[in-house]
């Protein structure tokens, strides 16, 4: 029992160092790809040597002494709050998720991830749609300023909706590898092909939703700066309007894991698949950070959705589509079409 | 062992009781919704405290995820200073008062009865395994017939409110 609590402990500081290293190196990856997209160089004089690598630390220094501002009508308690919400819920949905394959020591396993239960992907789910409190709350405690509210408006409505199609998207693969274990998930695919070559409309479904859940630019309408200012960030300042690019930065690590265990495959490769173990661990990430890539590659790209095309994007396409992918699995599993 | 899950129960269901208070007390109607979510929070651990988890996430995504969050959503509309000046309690307190002070004496008359083990709390009564899949036997198999009638429930509401709020437009 006691060597239970204290792997678990264990395990829960090394990956919440990881995650802050990992949101710290995005900060500067974030800037660099940009920089390289439109052909700037961007960040580089802070440590000349490593390309500017040791610029986020320095940001997170200024951010550190910047001087706090609350708005005098603002909700003191809940504007307080809101930044720690939406910091806190994605790390928390990054607990469950699985940070490479499962070691095999002696007899059993040991799981790369923090929490370990049968419902892995429903928690993740739930913690990420928890983490819309955050934005929802900095924009009604900004003391009845238009563009927060306004951007917390947008930021709801759009959690809301794609997190249906979301759901109903992972759904297929779940029916498929008949559990909601994400180490079972991937287990159905080492036996099979990856389930991007059975579910393609379910992919390019949740590709979307991914880019909407993380409200990054074809879909970043809590943030739109043309229009909102900065939107739900317009009355934060110092450390607390820090705290939401973190979030954002883990949640966009967690949707990209996502991906690559219910779509291609986790830690399988197409070569050299599984053994020793360290081969699927190297598969693993260099498939997660390509998607953490593609975040960023389009939100140097895409232009923004207007508010209503987002909304009919969501209910009157994405939404039938899935339903009818989702009978269209139901049905084939039914009559037990064989998988390759 | 079973003191340590005892601890938790409590730690728990008072997560649960506070919140529940707090979404009672509190007088802006933002703060009660963040009490409900709290609330819910700790009947989440309730039930993953009796190992069904699935039912604890779903509970975390329906009701404080979703739910909740559409309440909050109407929020966008009111002057929170005008509510916040508003009396806490509507006229009716007192018919509030007395139901659920009905409410409570009937639980604690069936607690009584039932002779529910105060040294058991926290222990885990429930099946073993994935109770996913015994959920979802029992859901489509014994029960299917008042499943399928929620849904039509269901439905009909949400027809009703695109019926009710298309009305006026024409």
């Amino acid at each position: 029992m006691l060597i239970y609590v204290l792997t678990g402990a264990i395990k829960l500081l090394v990956v919440f160092v990881l995650l802050l290293l990992y949101a710290l190196f995005m900060l500067w990856f974030e800037r660099k790809a940009l920089g390289f997209i439109q052909i700037r160089i961007g960040p580089k004089l802070v440590s000349s040597g490593l390309e500017g690598l040791l610029q986020p630390i320095a940001d997170m220094l200024k951010t550190l002494w910047k001087e706090d501002i609350v708005p005098h009508r603002a909700d003191k308690l809940v504007f307080w709050l809101a930044p720690v919400i939406g910091a806190m819920f994605p790390f928390a949905a990054a607990m469950a998720m699985p940070f490479g394959p499962p070691l095999k020591i002696g007899g059993s396993y040991f799981y790369l991830s923090v929490v370990h239960v049968n419902v892995g992907i429903l928690y993740i789910l739930a913690a990420l749609g928890l983490t819309s409190y955050g934005v929802l709350s900095a924009g009604i405690a900004s003391g009845g300023n238009k563009y927060s509210l306004i951007s917390a408006q947008r930021e709801v409505a759009q959690m809301v909706s794609y997190e249906v199609v979301m759901a109903l998207a992972l759904l297929n693969p779940i029916l498929m590898a008949q559990s909601l274990d994400l180490y079972d998930i991937v287990a159905m695919q080492a036996h099979h092909l990856w389930f991007v070559f059975y579910q393609p409309v379910a992919f390019v479904v949740f590709l979307i939703c991914m880019f909407a859940t993380a409200a990054i630019v074809p879909f970043d309408l809590p943030e739109a700066e043309q229009e909102l200012v900065a939107g739900f960030n317009t009355e934060y300042s110092a450390m607390k309007m820090g705290m939401f690019p973190f979030g954002q930065f883990v949640t966009i690590l967690v949707m990209s894991s996502l991906m690559v265990i219910f779509f291609l495959g986790g830690w399988t490769g197409p070569i050299w698949n599984g053994h020793p173990w360290i081969l699927g661990f190297i598969w693993y990430w260099i498939k997660v950070f390509f998607f953490v890539f593609l975040f960023i590659w389009s939100w140097g790209t895409f232009p923004r959705y207007r508010y209503d095309q987002l909304m009919n994007i969501c209910w009157k396409i994405l939404l039938p589509i899935s339903v009818l992918n989702i009978l269209w699995t139901g049905f084939a599993l039914i009559i037990h079409i064989p998988m390759i | 062992m079973t003191s340590m899950e005892a601890i938790i129960f409590a730690i728990v269901s008072l997560i649960a009781v506070v919140g529940a208070l707090g979404l009672v007390f509190a007088k802006n109607p933002y703060h009660s919704a963040l009490w409900m979510v709290f609330s819910f929070v700790g009947l989440a651990g309730l039930l993953a405290l009796l190992e069904a988890y699935f039912l604890t996430v779903l509970q975390l995504i329906v009701y404080a995820g979703a739910i909740v969050v559409m309440i909050a959503f109407v929020m966008m509309t009111i002057d929170f200073r005008k509510v916040g000046g508003l009396s806490k309690f509507v006229p009716q307190w007192l018919w509030g008062l007395i139901i659920s002070f009905g409410i409570l004496i009937d639980l604690f008359i069936l607690a009584s009865k039932m002779k529910i083990d105060v040294s058991q709390s926290g222990k885990n009564l429930a099946i073993a395994g994935s109770n996913t899949k015994a959920l979802g036997m029992e859901l489509f198999t014994h029960y299917l017939f008042p499943f399928e009638l929620v849904a039509i429930i269901l439905l009909v509401a949400l027809i009703g409110v695109v019926v009710l709020t298309k009305r006026e437009i024409k």
